[in-house]
C-alpha cells in the first residue's frame, strides 16, 4: 500500500500544497472515482524514495481500487531505468513525477495520458531519442522538466505542446535552437541555463506570454532584435555568456531583474571594431534615401527597389542616415536605470557618426529611428536589479 | 524509561531550567539545537545582553540539523528572483530568515551594514564569492575576488564587513537551493556592488513571507 511521504528537498518545485498528500484510506466500492463525495480520498500513489529499480504494474493495480482515481504519481528519487507502458491505464493522471531516476527510455503510451498537465523528468539519462515522437500528442501539458538530461537538441515535440506553460531544459548539452518557436504562445517560463547554446533565433520573439527567460551558462554573444517584442518579460538571465556588448532593444522591455555578472562586457569605450568600406550601390542607395528620392518598380528594376527597401536606420538618434550592408559597429555606454553603465552595441551609418550626426536633417519629418534611452525611459528601471 | 530520561535532564544542559533564569553566559547553554525552535531560543539566549558570541553562535548553527518538515512554511520558490522568508524577528536583536534560489538564481554583490551574517547551507548547494572592497570610490576599476567557494548542504560561512563583501548564488540549473541565515543586527538596506566598476547603489531589502504568510511588497 502507497503512503503519503513529504517531499524531499529536491523534488521540490515551488510551493508545496500539503492539501495533496494524504494516507491511503478507502472505503468505498464505487466503481467510478467521485472523489468529491468523500472527505478524505487519496489520489496519489508516492513510491519516491524507495530505492527501487523497476516498476511492478501489478502491485501498482493492487495499490488502489480503481486506476482512474490516481492523479498523481510520486515516483521521483528512485533506481527506474523506465516505466511500465501499462501506466496508460491510470488516464486521470495529471501529474507524473521521474525525477532523480535512471530513465534511458520512455513509452510512446505515455502521450495517450489525455489529461496529463505536469511531467518532471530532470535528473535522468534522456536522450534525444529517448522521448518518443508521440509525445506531441500531449496537447494538455503544461508543465515539462526535462533538466539534468543527454539532450543535444531542442525536443521538437516540445513545439507542437501548444498548451504548454513553463518548460525546463536547464543542464543539458543542447547546441542549436530551432527557429520554431512561434508556437509556443503561452510559455510563462523558459529555461535554457547549462547548455552550449551559440545563437537564439527569431522566432523567440513570438512568445508573447514569456515571464522568465533564463539563458545563463550558454555560449551566447547576441540576442536577435525580435527580444524587444517580449512584452511581459520581467526576468532576463544572461550570466555567464560571451556578451561582450548587449542589443539595444534590451532597453525596450519592461525587465524587474536582468542577470549579467561573467560575462567579457566592455568596460572601457572600445574603436576597434571593422569597418567595411561601402560599396557604389550601397553609397548610392544611402544618397537616394536620405534625399527621399522617389522610386518605384517602373523606374528601376524590382530587385533594386528591393534593397532600397532593406535600408536600415542608423541608431545615433541625431541622424537620419541610413546604411544596407556596410555598417560600423559601436559600443555606447548607456546609464542603465540609473545605476550601471551598460555597453550597447549600435549600428551606425558610418564610423565617424558617434556623436554628432552624419546626416543633418532639417525636414520636420520624423523617421522610425531607434534611440539611445532617453532620461524617461531609464527611470522605468530603476527597480531593475542588475547582478 | 523514567530513569533514563532523568540522567538525560541531569548529563546535558537542561535549557529549560536556564531559560528560566536567563543566563547570559553561553558556556551554560546547549550547543545542540535539536530544532528550529530550539535554535531560535539559543539566539535569544545568547543575545539576552548586546554581546554576541561569534564562535557560540557559529557553534550552534553548524550543529543545528533541522529537517524538511521544519522548514517547509518557509521554503518558496519564484521563477524570477530569490525570495527571503523570515523566520523569526528576534525583538529586534536579530533576523532568522530562510532563502529560496530556484534554479540559477544569485545574489547582486552586496555588503552587510555593520551586522554579522551566518549562512547555513539547508538543502542543495550555493557558491559563496567574496569581494575586496573598492579601494577608489571615484575609480572605475574591476572588483577584487577574494575567494569562491561552495557551500555544501549543512555547511555554515560567515561575513561581515570587515571581511568583505560577497555574492551568493545557486550554480544548479537543475536543483534549488534553501539557506539559512541570521543577521545580527538586523538591517534592511544595504549597498549593492556592480563588479566591472565597483560603483554602488543603495538597495531596500525585503522580505517575500514572514512567519510563512507572503508579504505585500513593494
Amino acid at each position: 500500500m502507497a503512503t503519503a511521504a513529504l517531499p524531499t528537498g529536491d523534488d521540490y518545485e515551488g510551493d508545496y500544497d500539503f492539501d495533496d498528500d494524504f494516507d491511503d484510506n478507502f472505503d468505498d466500492d464505487e466503481e467510478d472515482c467521485i472523489c468529491s463525495s468523500q472527505t478524505i480520498f487519496n489520489d496519489t500513489i508516492d513510491y519516491s524514495h524507495r530505492n527501487i529499480s523497476k516498476l511492478d504494474i501489478n502491485e501498482l493495480f493492487a495499490s488502489t481500487k480503481n486506476p482512474n482515481c490516481i492523479k498523481n504519481f510520486q515516483l521521483n528519487s528512485n533506481m527506474l531505468l523506465s516505466i511500465p507502458s501499462e501506466i496508460e491505464h491510470f488516464q486521470s493522471l495529471t501529474t507524473i513525477e521521474l525525477s532523480n531516476n535512471q530513465l534511458v527510455q520512455l513509452p510512446s503510451e505515455l502521450s495517450l495520458l489525455k489529461n496529463l498537465k505536469n511531467l518532471y523528468l530532470k535528473n535522468n539519462f534522456l536522450d534525444d531519442l529517448a522521448l518518443p515522437k508521440e509525445f506531441e500528442q500531449l496537447k494538455q501539458l503544461e508543465v515539462i522538466n526535462l533538466g539534468g538530461n543527454r539532450l543535444k537538441q531542442f525536443p521538437y515535440q516540445l513545439f507542437q505542446m501548444f498548451n504548454l506553460k513553463e518548460i525546463y531544459l536547464g543542464s543539458n548539452q543542447i547546441t542549436f535552437l530551432p527557429d520554431l518557436f512561434h508556437t509556443l504562445i503561452k510559455v510563462e517560463v523558459l529555461y535554457l541555463g547549462g547548455n552550449q547554446i551559440g545563437n537564439v533565433p527569431d522566432s523567440i520573439g513570438y512568445m508573447r506570454s514569456l515571464v522568465v527567460l533564463n539563458l545563463s551558462g550558454n555560449r551566447l554573444r547576441t540576442l536577435p532584435r525580435s527580444i524587444s517584442r517580449l512584452t511581459r518579460l520581467k526576468s532576463l538571465s544572461l550570466h555567464n555568456n560571451q556578451f561582450s556588448a548587449l542589443p539595444p532593444d534590451i532597453i525596450r522591455l519592461d525587465l524587474q531583474e536582468l542577470s549579467l555578472r561573467n560575462n567579457p562586457l566592455v568596460v572601457r569605450f572600445v574603436r576597434d571594431l571593422t569597418y567595411d568600406v561601402p560599396t557604389l550601390k550601397e553609397l548610392t542607395g544611402r544618397t537616394i534615401k536620405f534625399h527621399k528620392i522617389p522610386y518605384d518598380d517602373r523606374s528601376i528594376p524590382k530587385s533594386l527597389v528591393e534593397y532600397l527597401n532593406s535600408a536600415k536606420s542608423c541608431l545615433n538618434p541625431k541622424c537620419k542616415g541610413v546604411y544596407f550592408e556596410s555598417y560600423h559597429k559601436n559600443i555606447k555606454f548607456v546609464d542603465f536605470c540609473g545605476k550601471f553603465y551598460l555597453p550597447l552595441l549600435q549600428f551606425l551609418c558610418t564610423p565617424a557618426c558617434t556623436s554628432a550626426p552624419t546626416f543633418q536633417m532639417t525636414s520636420s519629418e520624423s523617421d522610425d529611428t531607434e534611440n539611445i534611452p532617453t532620461k524617461d525611459m531609464t527611470n522605468k528601471f530603476k527597480k531593475v536589479l542588475l547582478g | 524509561m523514567t530513569e533514563a530520561l532523568v540522567n538525560t535532564y541531569t548529563n546535558t544542559n537542561d535549557i529549560q531550567l536556564i531559560r528560566m533564569e536567563y543566563v547570559d553566559k553561553t558556556a551554560h547553554l546547549s550547543t545542540q539545537p535539536n530544532s528550529l525552535n530550539e535554535l531560535i531560543d539559543l539566539i535569544y539566549q545568547a543575545f539576552a545582553t548586546n554581546d554576541v558570541d561569534i564562535d557560540y553562535v557559529s557553534t550552534i548553527m553548524n550543529n543545528y540539523k533541522g529537517n524538511m518538515k521544519e522548514w517547509l512554511p518557509y521554503m518558496k520558490f519564484q521563477p524570477n528572483k530569490y525570495t527571503r522568508n523570515l523566520v523569526n524577528g528576534g525583538n529586534g536583536k536579530f533576523n532568522l530568515m530562510i532563502l529560496c534560489w530556484a534554479e540559477g538564481q544569485g545574489s547582486s554583490i552586496h555588503d552587510h551594514t555593520n551586522s554579522h551574517c551566518f549562512m547555513k547551507c539547508l538543502q542543495g548547494s550555493l557558491i559563496e564569492t567574496k569581494y575586496a572592497w573598492p579601494n577608489d570610490e571615484n575609480k572605475e576599476e574591476q572588483m577584487r575576488i577574494i575567494s569562491r567557494t561552495e557551500l555544501k548542504e549543512g555547511q555554515v560561512t560567515y561575513i561581515n564587513d570587515t571581511i568583505g563583501l560577497h555574492r551568493v548564488e545557486n550554480p544548479s540549473h537543475t536543483d534549488t537551493c534553501a539557506t539559512l541565515h541570521l543577521y545580527v543586527p538586523p538591517y534592511s538596506q544595504c549597498n549593492i556592488f556592480d563588479e566591472r566598476t565597483g560603483r554602488t547603489n543603495e538597495a531596500h531589502v525585503t522580505f517575500y513571507s514572514k512567519g510563512g504568510q507572503l508579504t505585500k511588497n513593494e
